[in-house]
């Protein structure tokens, strides 16, 4: 999943329970046990939450876009088949109470609940559930080029998802519902995440009764069964999010949550110290002075991601040798960058695969900052010369960290052209492939392994880098179709040498630490490694 | 009609030696008129001398104008070098305007920066306003279908606010310097059109006007000699405030990625960086602003002092 | 007089359909392809490319374009835009109100300090008052938008209280964003008023009024102001349009959903229908702008003629 913006909101992450709250500011990473549900027996129930978003949305659309932006608002105002914990991946109910698989592994029999209602009044029935996917499958709907389709739904391989795509059937046949309350999906091959692919926030469940009656118009007035739902929305101000009394997990402890929406760093900031806004996540420019300042109130987590620059093998030119790329690995001294730059959000990273991710080892070599090394992989090279190579940026995000590694390989002699372009160019120009290098990072949509490979390096994934080979093809594939954990994480640790240490395809830079700084009234704010924050556990102690 | 102080033996040169088939009386009436126009001038360059405003203006844009050309000179460190160490320093002996968050010199900074600012400040301008100038004269002057025609070109223009049709003529151009000036010339022309139409509308009923057409003066001479120089107040005034304007639109575009590149300076980019550093590097965006403040205040005063300098010579 | 007004509405089509060839050639001269920019991160799928061009219409011959477009202007449709996925003149409407408040606020104090700095200053020429107004007025002018606003906010919604950080939810939240922008517009409006009051004072014709023994007062206020205005009213004028459209900067900080920002964004996402409907929407406002200006100025100096 890709994370568009870094000032977003997130969810504080309280490490243990109650006991350890008084612990604060260190990078825990989540104790993996299932988080527990709405605990909202006391008195705090009430009161309106004001956070804040760095963006505004275009659309309450879960299948027209895979930003981190829309995830969060979609999280809070539908419900999923499945859900996640509030603290981790594992996988809980939402709206179907429990799920069979068969015995092949290829078919998985959905119970869907019988008291999930939508917004309207209606009751949520497996016809909804086939009615979303089917539109996911629709190759005139949103899903087709959002995305949603080529990261989550296309490597499960549904049966008959592709007939429909191509127009070649009218429905999907590996859909099937069975009735009122019972829906079935047949793969061709079992696929281990499948089910956790379904907490994804793209596939909230829609009415499928409100989207005939509104159209289009559904989006702007999304009728959802979630613990929240759109009361309000002015577009480039505010969403108003009110309590969903009626949610069948019981309702949520707040009345409300008022998002602002902010781009500007500075009103961010001054917002948050007036008490206008409840939760800040600091913009790393001003981090030391917030960080010291509300010191007893800081929360970090380690997100569940991992940024690294991006090399172009399709090009023609230097960056095709090895050595090349193996030098430009040991030009950048990474720690002065991410303790400097990024104020220590994070930390070094060795593969692709983030600690707490199965198949995550440290095993590895790793790179260390060594410019001599550098310079003499240059000259083995033969470009001691040097010469000049092509980096796309985007304005207003993460450009300091761009301006760093033009200067680092100024040192081996490399010229690093920048260019930088609003956000729109920024995405064609990387999506056509026309940059040498660029920085870039994925978010994990869900906790399995293949979610960090098959969108990045299968052929057939968006990157127009020239990376997919059929060797890694094959690999992906064939761990895509076991179904143990432990018979797959070798296959996955095998591919991540090859990708990096062997080939060379990327440079692995950092895995993410993400800081918020909350108003104390404010209770379980909690930091979800993939960046969403769920409002519905929240209370404020008033 | 001019009675300035002349003073042949300053101006006048020999009459050539070269021509011989031209009348001598013609010669004496060409060197006479070459006489009067060149003693003007030094006429009003006395004037001019005098007004101390107008002055210190010369003397900061002249300063300014060399800086950029001495950059490389002047500054003591590199524009690029990064010390990420010395991140975010308050000024200091060592870095007279502190440096940014890479550890640059600020200082060096605005020194290289002043190249494209300096640049930006004068030749869009320059030619905007001269674009915006011609038009308007001439639509105000002869009215009819092409006041008409005119107004309603820069009617079109003005629909366009001025950041958008820029980023356009830039994309279709292509990213550059050279496109950022083109775009920066040719986006302001409506206002100053309008802005002199006005102006002009105004004079063209005076008597004065018609009196010279009653003696049978050329429209062009009319509008050169008469009613252009009775503009050039609101001229000099948005041409010397416009600057921020375009150097803050240059800013825009630098930011969005259509103005210069990273780390290539200009003193709106260093701005723009400065924005994020507001709360606790303040000195990120005090300086290219004094910059700034500096140069608008410069041809400011320059610009007042030519006109008062020049008055005698309106009058008539 | 009436004829002219009746003459300038009429061409007022004419600029909107000259408007919308302007950029619709604008549009398709400068390289992208909307279809492109939605893909975003896909755009090197060229499958997907060719289908959402098709879906869009962008495969049509340009000349159908333009004239399926034309023809959904005069019905009152503006299309909806490729990015919101909401008809344009909704999207658009839905945010006058804001820019449209936040204009008349700006425009009442840059008007209110502007105007009487700028008679001040030029009546007590080079008085105290008149290197402090002038000074302001430099200072305003080079200020770059974000640090006022900045510095209005933490003096003001901070530290005094006195109003929100930003946002839009009531009256009281457009005060510190106006006062951001009309300081700022009120420096050029300062000085130009200032200077122009000057040239019109040297004026023959107002000596010839004061040698008639006129009193002073009104010296000033039938022959200098209403000469002097001219070029102000052009300036405001400007200001106004350029308010309505451009304080994108200013929306950004004070969280203002207004139509400037929207306009550049969708600019640089290429969302055609939407820079189509607010450049027309932009033009409307302007051309009706200038010609109340035009109108001013024929009332302030009854010699001008429009033939």
């Amino acid at each position: 999943m890709f994370k568009k913006q870094i000032s977003i909101l997130l969810v504080v992450l309280l490490v243990a329970i109650f006991a350890f709250t008084g612990c604060k500011s260190t990078a825990t990473t989540p104790s993996g046990d299932t988080a527990t549900p709405v605990a909202t027996t006391d008195p705090t129930v009430g009161g309106i939450l004001y956070d804040y978003s760095s963006g505004d949305l275009d659309g309450f659309d879960p299948q027209s876009g895979t930003s981190l932006l829309l995830f969060n608002a979609c999280r809070q105002i539908y419900s999923n088949l499945v859900t996640v914990g509030y603290k981790d991946f594992t996988i809980m109910p939402d709206a179907a109470k429990s799920w069979d698989t068969s015995k092949d592994g290829r078919t998985i029999t959905f119970h869907v609940r019988n008291d999930v209602y939508f917004g309207d009044g209606t009751k949520l029935t497996a016809n909804d559930v086939k009615f979303t996917f089917e539109r996911c499958f629709d190759p005139n709907g949103p899903a087709f080029s959002s995305g949603v389709v080529d990261y989550y739904l296309s490597p499960a391989k549904i049966v008959g998802g592709q007939a429909k795509m191509d127009a070649k059937a009218s429905a999907v046949s590996g859909i099937k519902v069975l009735d009122d309350y019972t829906i079935s999906f047949t793969l061709e091959q079992p696929f281990a995440p499948f089910i956790q692919i379904l907490a994804i926030p793209s596939f909230g469940i829609l009415s499928e009764k409100a989207m005939k009656q509104m159209g289009d118009t559904y989006f702007a007035h999304p009728v959802g069964s979630g613990p929240f739902y759109v009361k309000e929305w002015q577009r480039g101000s505010h969403i108003l999010y009110a309590a969903n009394l009626k949610y069948f997990k019981g309702r949520p402890a707040l009345d409300a949550v008022h998002v602002d929406i902010v781009e500007d760093e500075n009103t961010q900031v001054l917002k948050f110290e007036k008490g206008e806004i409840d939760a800040l996540q600091p913009p790393v420019a001003q981090y030391d002075e917030l960080v010291k300042k509300y010191a007893t109130n800081v929360y970090k987590t380690a997100d569940m991601s991992y940024y690294r620059i991006d090399f172009n093998l399709k090009r023609k030119g230097p960056l095709q040798d090895k050595r090349v790329r193996q030098a430009i690995c040991y030009a950048i001294n990474r720690e002065q960058i991410l303790d400097k730059i990024l104020k220590g959000q994070g930390y070094l990273a060795k593969g692709i695969f983030p600690p707490k991710l199965p198949a995550y080892t440290s095993d590895l070599p790793g790179f260390s900052y060594d410019l001599a090394k550098a310079k003499e992989l240059m000259k083995e090279a033969g470009y001691s010369n040097g010469f000049s190579l092509e980096m796309v940026m985007r304005s207003g995000k993460m450009e300091d960290e761009h301006l760093a590694f033009q200067e680092a390989l100024k040192q081996i002699g490399i010229t690093v052209n920048l260019t930088k372009a609003d956000s729109a160019t920024y995405w064609q120009l990387l999506g056509a492939g026309e940059t040498d290098i660029a920085y870039r990072n994925w978010y994990a949509d869900y906790a399995d392994p293949d979610n960090f490979v098959t969108p990045l390096f299968h052929t057939g994934a968006d990157s127009n880098m020239g990376w997919a080979k059929p060797e890694y093809d094959a690999i992906i594939d064939k761990a895509a179709k076991m179904t143990t954990m432990s018979d797959r994480i070798p296959l996955y640790q095998e591919l991540e040498k090859k990708l990096i240490y062997q080939d060379v395809v990327q440079f692995p830079l950092w895995h993410s630490i993400t800081t918020v700084i909350l108003n104390p009234k404010v209770r379980n704010y909690y930091l979800h490694p993939s960046g969403i924050v769920t409002y519905y556990p929240i209370y404020l102690v008033r | 009609m001019i009675s300035p102080k002349q003073d042949k033996s300053k101006t006048v040169g020999a009459p050539s030696a070269t021509v011989p088939e031209k009348d001598e009386e013609l010669l004496a009436a060409e060197s006479e008129a070459e006489a009067r126009q060149t003693s003007m001038i030094t006429d009003i360059w006395h004037r001019l001398k005098r007004h101390r405003l107008a002055m210190a203006g010369l003397i900061i844009i002249i300063v300014l104008i060399l800086t950029a050309v001495f950059a490389s000179v002047i500054a003591p460190y590199s524009y690029r070098d990064q010390n990420l160490d010395q991140a975010l320093l308050s000024p200091s002996r060592d870095h007279l305007f502190g440096t940014d968050q890479f550890g640059r010199d600020l200082f060096s900074r605005i020194i290289y920066g002043s190249r494209i600012s300096i640049a930006v400040a004068f030749l869009p301008v320059i030619v905007s306003v001269g674009i915006g100038v011609l038009l308007g004269a001439i639509s105000g002057y002869y009215g009819g279908w092409i006041d008409l025609l005119i107004m309603r070109m820069a009617d079109i223009m003005f629909a366009f606010p001025s950041l958008l049709f820029a980023i356009a003529i830039i994309f279709a151009i292509g990213r550059g310097i050279l496109s950022l000036f083109i775009a920066l010339a040719l986006v302001d022309w409506a206002g100053d059109a309008r802005l002199i139409r006005g102006q002009v509308l105004s004079i063209r009923s005076k008597e004065y006007i018609e009196a010279a057409r009653a003696i049978g003066m050329s429209d062009r001479r009319i509008i050169l000699r008469h009613v252009l120089p009775n503009c050039l107040a609101p001229i000099i005034v948005t041409a010397s405030m416009s600057i921020p304007g375009v150097i803050l639109t240059e800013a825009s575009l630098s930011f969005i990625g259509l103005g210069v590149q990273p780390p290539t300076p200009s003193w709106g980019a260093i701005l723009n960086d400065g924005q994020r550093f507001i709360g606790n590097a303040p000195w990120m965006a005090l300086f290219p602003g004094v910059a700034i403040f500096l140069t608008v205040l410069a041809y400011n005063f320059l610009g007042d002092g030519l006109r008062d300098a020049m008055d005698p010579f309106l009058k008539n | 007089m009436r004829n002219y007004i009746i003459r300038r509405l009429l061409l007022l089509i004419l600029v909107l359909w000259g408007v919308t060839l302007v950029t619709f050639i604008l549009m398709h001269v400068v390289p992208g392809d909307p279809a492109k920019v939605l893909l975003g991160k896909l755009s090197g799928n060229e499958v997907l490319v060719t289908k959402l061009q098709h879906q869009l219409g962008l495969d049509k011959p340009l000349v159908v374009q333009y004239f399926e477009f034309v023809k959904g202007v005069l019905r009152g449709d503006l299309g909806n835009s490729y990015k919101f996925k909401a008809p344009v003149m909704s999207l658009i409407l839905e945010r006058m109100p804001a820019t449209i408040k936040l204009t008349f606020g700006a425009l009442i104090i840059g008007l209110l300090i502007g105007l009487s700095s700028g008679i001040i200053s030029a009546v007590r020429r080079y008085s105290v008052w008149d290197t402090f107004s002038m000074a302001f007025a430099f200072f305003g002018v080079s200020t770059p938008v974000f640090w006022l606003a900045m510095l209005l906010q933490l003096l003001f919604a901070v530290r005094l209280g006195w109003f929100h950080v930003s946002g839009f939810e009531g009256l009281r939240d457009l005060v510190l964003p106006s006062v951001t922008l009309g300081l700022i517009y009120s420096a050029s409006i300062a000085r130009m008023t200032r200077s122009s009051i000057l040239e019109v004072i040297r004026m023959d014709y107002v000596r010839t009024a004061r040698a008639k023994g006129a009193p002073e007062r009104i010296v000033i206020f039938r022959h200098v102001f209403r000469n002097a205005l001219i070029p102000v009213v052009t300036l405001i004028g400007m200001q106004f349009g350029g308010l309505l459209t451009g304080a994108a900067l200013t929306e950004t900080v004070f969280q203002i959903p207004g139509v400037g920002k929207l306009l550049i964004n969708s600019t640089l996402d290429l969302d055609y229908p939407m820079i189509q409907g607010g450049v027309i929407f932009v033009a409307i406002i302007f051309v009706l702008i200038n010609l109340l200006v035009d109108i001013l100025y024929a009332y302030l100096d009854p010699t001008i003629r429009y033939d």
